[in-house]
């Protein structure tokens, strides 16, 4: 992620800085900063290196080179030979399966991240910690007494009660259900504005890293995609693998017919059907990209209108109780479906049956280009 | 029965757990979290005492105590006594003879500890001290349980390098093992029957209890 120079000076003194890399195993390759505060909502495929990217953070696995600063601080610098310890680095870990340590209860596990602290204060702490996570009552339970869910509650208190500058969630909330899940994006959202807490999460579910993350960082094979605020990554995937990830839908490939840059247009062969589209300053002749439109930027258009980029389909699926309307469409010249969203007054005027034949536009100022591979980081 | 024999078969059985398992436990610790090239090698030679034969294992080890040894030279010259056939040569054949029974059972105990707890120990701020007495001891507590009593009953029944290395000095290397054979030779078998009864007893009820321990800390861990 390109910053403005001003915001990647005000990272080095406060947030995290990374630029590790490492060939494997596990591949590793991620360049980002993170302001102090912010959170990072870090999304992918499995086996994409999501994990292995939270236990370099963490301090439990070094990376071959490259370096990690936070609030200016080195944490790891390979070329200085600095790697500071997990416990130098006021990290707060929440693991994947947890991590409790299971000989202990609930409370212990809480006491045993504080172990600097003396016992009465590390007691009220996790006392504290497990009453605003909804385990009263249950400080006493080892983790195998607990449910998924109670013991995730657990290893999120255990990662609070540092007050660690970062917290770094793997997938947390995958097991508990929704009203715990979100008493716990309440809590994440609280600590984060209380205690300008950075976190780093690591998600499937894109709704939560829509949600939680100002930041979005798309990652697979170990290697960092895209980064950088949410908004702009979810309208403008760098690659038409991170729109895949990011589930973009109407993502098609296309091959570019021709392109004149200077008056920004570009011919687009998608299919047996070609599509006129705006150029992107990148767009060369003969190559392959992707391209995609929000559904809600499809049209219906009148039958036997020939205006513009005009398509056949036929429509497979309607929810028509939805507003607005979610319409699934065959594209009749082409074997890729189409999402149509319409507000439901005008489907329910201009709409068709399922089976029905119906004519597309598709606005070619509302088409986005996306190159086919993603640009070095 | 022959309770100077047993009195010594306890001792040197008691003596060879206290001495061996510390030293094993660090080593069982260090190779369960390190992979390095030639572990199998020294894996390998660790385990060597369960297959050699045992008369094979005390002639090596009266090679190494004897007189022309240098170690034994070392210890005459230090003690005024030899160290092949005295109750100190016995300790050491049976502390080395016991290895692979305490060091192996440590190992998979440390190696079972997942590894997301031991990096969580990490994250918690605990030191590597702290992170062995808080998470790693408690967790591998059955296989160090494990170790204690298969290293304290194979020193009790162990015989053929008793044998070699020791002898059978009454109250210096005649253990209870030795003491059985010594009365089967003598055709006292009432002897060797009542000691032989002891023997399987003692050997029994030390691994039930050490499987009873087991089971109620695997209980309380749930």
């Amino acid at each position: 992620m390109s910053l403005p120079p001003t915001w990647a000076a005000a990272v080095a003194e406060q947030g995290l800085q990374v630029r590790i890399e490492q060939a494997g195993p596990p591949g590793l390759q991620a360049r980002f900063d993170c302001a102090r505060g912010e959170v990072l909502a870090v999304i992918g495929p499995s086996g994409g290196g999501k994990t292995s990217l939270l236990r370099a953070l963490a301090g439990v696995l070094t990376p071959a080179s490259g370096c990690i600063r936070f609030d200016g601080q080195p944490w790891l610098d390979t070329a200085a030979g600095i790697n500071l310890k997990p416990r130098d680095r006021s990290v707060g870990w929440v693991a994947q399966h947890y991590g409790l340590f299971p000989h202990l209860s609930a409370e212990h596990n809480v006491m045993c991240a504080m172990l600097h602290r003396a016992l009465p204060e590390r007691r009220a702490r996790a006392q504290e910690l497990l009453a605003r996570l909804r385990l009263e009552g249950l400080a006493k339970r080892r983790p195998a007494e607990l449910s998924g869910g109670q013991q995730q509650r657990v290893a999120v208190a255990r990662a609070l009660a540092r007050n660690p500058r970062l917290l770094l969630l793997d997938e947390p909330f995958s097991a508990v259900d929704r009203a715990t899940r979100r008493e716990l994006y309440r809590e994440i959202q609280e600590l984060q504005r209380a205690q300008e807490t950075t976190v780093v999460l690591v998600t499937h579910d894109l709704r939560e890293a829509r949600m939680l993350g100002s930041l979005l960082a798309v990652m697979d094979q170990g290697r960092i995609l895209q980064v950088g605020a949410r908004t702009e990554v979810s309208a403008h995937p760098s690659s038409v693998r991170v729109a895949e990830i990011l589930d973009t839908p109407n993502l098609f490939s296309a091959r570019v017919l021709a392109c004149d840059l200077a008056a920004g247009s570009a011919l687009l062969q998608w299919e047996s059907l070609r599509i006129e589209a705006r150029a992107a300053p990148w767009v060369r002749p003969d190559m392959t990209l992707g391209w995609t439109i929000p559904p809600g930027r499809l049209r219906l258009a009148a039958a036997g209108s020939n205006a513009g980029n005009t398509i056949d389909c036929v429509v497979e699926d309607v929810r028509p109780e939805s507003d607005p309307v979610d319409v699934r469409l065959r594209c009749a010249a082409a074997s890729d479906w189409l999402r149509l969203q319409t507000p439901a007054p005008v489907w329910h005027q201009e709409g068709k049956p399922p089976g029905a034949s119906v004519r597309i536009e598709i606005p070619q100022d509302d088409i986005r280009l996306i190159a086919d591979t993603a640009p070095e980081p | 029965m022959d309770w100077t024999a047993l009195g010594l078969s306890g001792r040197l059985a008691i003596t060879t757990v206290l001495i061996l398992l510390p030293g094993a436990l660090l080593l069982a610790r260090w190779l369960a979290h390190t992979r390095f090239r030639g572990k199998a090698w020294i894996e390998g030679l660790l385990a060597l005492p369960l297959v050699l034969p045992p008369t094979v294992l005390g002639y090596y080890l009266l090679l190494g105590m004897g007189n022309a040894s240098a170690l034994g030279q070392a210890f005459s010259w230090l003690t005024g006594t030899p160290l092949a056939f005295s109750f100190s040569g016995l300790l050491l054949a049976s502390v080395l003879v016991n290895i692979p029974f305490a060091v192996q059972p440590m190992q998979r105990a440390f190696e079972g500890i997942a590894q997301d707890v031991l990096e969580a120990s990490a994250c918690c701020g605990m030191t590597p001290l702290q992170s062995l007495l808080r998470v790693e001891l408690p967790l591998a507590w059955p296989g160090i349980l494990g170790a204690a009593v298969m290293t304290f009953a194979h020193t009790l029944g162990e015989f053929g390098v008793v044998l070699m290395v020791g002898g059978s000095i009454p109250g210096e290397t005649r253990t209870v093992a030795i003491a059985i054979y010594d009365r089967v030779q003598a055709f006292d078998t009432a002897a060797a029957g009542r000691m032989s009864a002891l023997l399987l007893a003692i050997c029994l009820l030390t691994i039930v209890v050490s499987y009873v321990l087991t089971a109620h800390m695997g209980r309380r861990r749930g």
